[in-house]
């Protein structure tokens, strides 16, 4: 009994093992497949530009993303392809069509926050993810990678933002007085130091014309008076993405009899924003600041 | 009501988001030397600025005591005849649809808003029956609501664009030197002159149609006349100032409860400089009180004005 007993362990040993072998790699085989990545990997919709950057600059494609307002240059080329939503305030995206893509998280914005409540009646998951300024770019990042389990890549993503703003920064001796304006209208409404493009304006190397003015939202509908005085070396006008017209936006403000003794204007100076780089945050800071320099302020 | 005026305009030179000493605003015009900044500051900015608070006032101030008088209502403002609606429609085209092309911002205001008035007028005093206040009024009501509808599509259709559409809905004055001035400037001489004919005519109208047709006078005729001389001088102050209809409905009242008559012989030139210079004094805290942020003259006429046509309204009840 014992020997029948000893000589049936090695045997039962070893078929264990196989099995177990098999199991393995059968798991393995599993896990690399890209089936088995498709089926884990969660189904997100980027309504958020941003989102939409870090998701591909993680390495994950979002099943579809939300209009670009002002302008498409900035759309990272793997996101070609990807089917584009309508968006409309203050809902964003249809939820008809929402509820028909059945993602697992949605990454939006504050600015459709009407809709992301009927989303998360569906069920969805909604995230707000649009920063306002450098420091929110890192933690989108962060943010982003977690939702979509990928929270390892976050680090390496920041690192590479970082390091471009590093080099994109460097040698600044130049530091001219600069006015961003948004839009158009009877009256300048100035970019602020708190908002996206004009924390990008003094991070490349320019002082912010705001007279001063402080605003939670990053804007001021400022004085003429203060446009005068403090005489501006450059004015950027930033469109509502009427990218049709750019060389009349720069002929009305060269036009506008109020600024017509600021150094901008004498020595032609006025530049107009083609894309929305000053409106929307972006993974690309480093570029975008690279851009201002070398285009607006020349200082690179 | 003329002292208050000539202290508004004051102020209004004096102040700014920049500060410059009360002798280079002197220095200023009396051709001494003044820093250049300053200089330009007051030639350019302020100057034109206070020029159009005065006649942009003044000219609601007529139009409204003109439109009351006409319609013998004491609600009529160039809201009623649609000039408003008219006019911030005409606006939104341009800031929503083609931004590029604001400098046509004072055309379009203007031209839209004497087509909505010219379509009410057509309306109200066309036809059996033409003439008649309720029809004026009511076909009033409609065009604004035709106007606002567009108006409030546009805005939906193109939110992003909203933010620039708002300083003009609320109404305010902008420092774009004369250049507006220079375009609009025969509406308003066109409008005065209307409106200071219809003096006279519009006092017999107080007597009531019969009475006013048996002095020779023609009801329907002076009605039209003066909602047209309404009609000019409101939409060419939105095509400056955005929609400020608030200082047309309010200034003839508190006009008549300051006087104690409703004679437009008093009424009309006395709305004229009570508008004027609640627009000088509105535009001038609205520009200095947030500096150096600007901030639209509507809210401020409103604050300035209601609580003191309130007292007057308890007062003369």
């Amino acid at each position: 009994m014992s020997d029948a007993a000893t000589s049936l362990t090695p045997r039962t040993s070893l078929i264990s093992r196989v099995v177990m072998v098999l199991a393995a790699a059968f798991m393995l085989v599993a896990l690399v497949s890209p089936q088995a990545e498709a089926a884990k990997q969660k189904r997100v919709v980027a309504i958020s530009p941003f989102a939409a950057a870090a998701m591909v600059k993680i390495g994950v494609k979002p099943i579809a993303i939300g209009q670009t307002i002002g302008g498409e240059r900035r759309k990272p080329a793997a996101l070609r392809g990807v089917p584009v939503l309508k968006l409309s305030h203050p809902n964003g995206p249809n939820l008809e069509v929402m509820a028909k893509l059945r993602p697992d998280v949605v990454f939006s914005s504050s600015r459709w926050a009407r809709g992301s409540q009927a989303m998360r009646r569906l069920g969805i998951t909604v995230v707000n993810t649009d920063p306002l300024n450098i420091n929110q770019v890192y933690a989108g990042v962060k943010k982003v990678a977690r939702f979509i389990g990928k929270g390892r890549r976050a680090a390496r993503v920041n690192n590479s933002i970082r390091n471009r703003i590093r080099i994109a920064t460097r040698n600044i001796t130049k530091r001219p007085r600069v006015l961003v304006v948004l839009g158009i209208g009877n009256t300048a409404m100035a970019f602020l130091g708190n908002s996206w493009g004009g924390e990008l304006v003094t991070k490349a190397g320019g002082n912010l014309v705001t007279g001063g003015a402080s605003n939670t939202g990053g804007f001021a509908r400022l004085s003429d008076e203060v446009v005068v005085a403090e005489n501006p070396d450059v004015i950027v006008a930033v469109p509502h993405g009427n990218a049709d017209d750019l060389s009349e936006v720069a002929e009305y403000i060269m036009n506008n009899e109020a600024w017509q003794t600021t150094n901008a204007v004498k020595n032609g100076k006025v530049f107009v924003s083609t894309d929305n780089e000053l409106l929307q945050a972006g993974t690309d800071v480093g570029q975008i600041i690279g851009k201002i320099r070398s285009d607006w302020l020349k200082n690179w | 009501m003329l002292v208050a005026l000539v202290a508004a305009i004051c102020a209004s030179l004096a102040f700014g988001a920049v500060e410059i000493p009360l002798s280079d605003v002197f220095g200023t015009f009396f051709g001494d030397s003044v820093p250049e900044t300053s200089k330009q500051i007051i030639e350019v900015l302020r100057l034109p600025r206070t020029v159009e608070a005065i006649v942009v006032g003044a000219a609601l101030g007529v139009a409204g005591a003109c439109l009351q008088g006409a319609l013998n209502n004491p609600l009529a403002s160039p809201d009623v005849i649609g000039v408003t609606g008219g006019a911030g429609f005409g606006a939104m085209l341009i800031i929503i649809l083609n931004p590029a092309s604001v400098a046509l911002l004072p055309i379009s205001a203007l031209a839209f808003g004497l087509i909505a008035a010219g379509m009410v007028f057509l309306i109200g005093f066309t036809g059996r029956g033409g003439g008649n206040i309720t029809r004026v009024i009511l076909a009033g009501i409609a065009i604004a609501a035709l106007f606002s509808a567009a108006t409030a599509g546009l805005m939906s259709a193109y939110p992003d664009r909203v933010p620039n559409a708002v300083f003009f809905l609320v109404g305010g004055l902008t420092s774009t030197g004369w250049e507006n001035m220079e375009t609009i400037w025969p509406y308003f001489a066109v409008g005065f002159v209307l409106a200071a004919f219809m003096i006279r005519p519009l006092d017999k109208l107080m007597l009531g149609d019969d009475v006013a047709a048996s002095l020779g006078s023609r009801p329907r005729l002076i009605r039209l006349v003066a909602a047209l001389a309404a009609a000019i001088l409101a939409s060419a102050a939105a095509a400056i100032a955005g929609l400020l209809a608030f200082l047309g409905l309010v200034i003839p009242h508190l006009v008549r409860l300051l006087g104690g008559t409703k004679s437009h012989v008093f009424v009309m030139p006395v709305s004229a400089l009570a508008g004027a210079a609640l627009l000088t004094a509105g535009d001038t805290l609205a520009r200095t009180i947030a500096a150096p942020q600007e901030l639209p003259v509507g809210p401020f006429l409103v604050l300035l004005g209601v609580p003191l046509f309130l007292w007057l309204l308890r007062k003369a009840v």
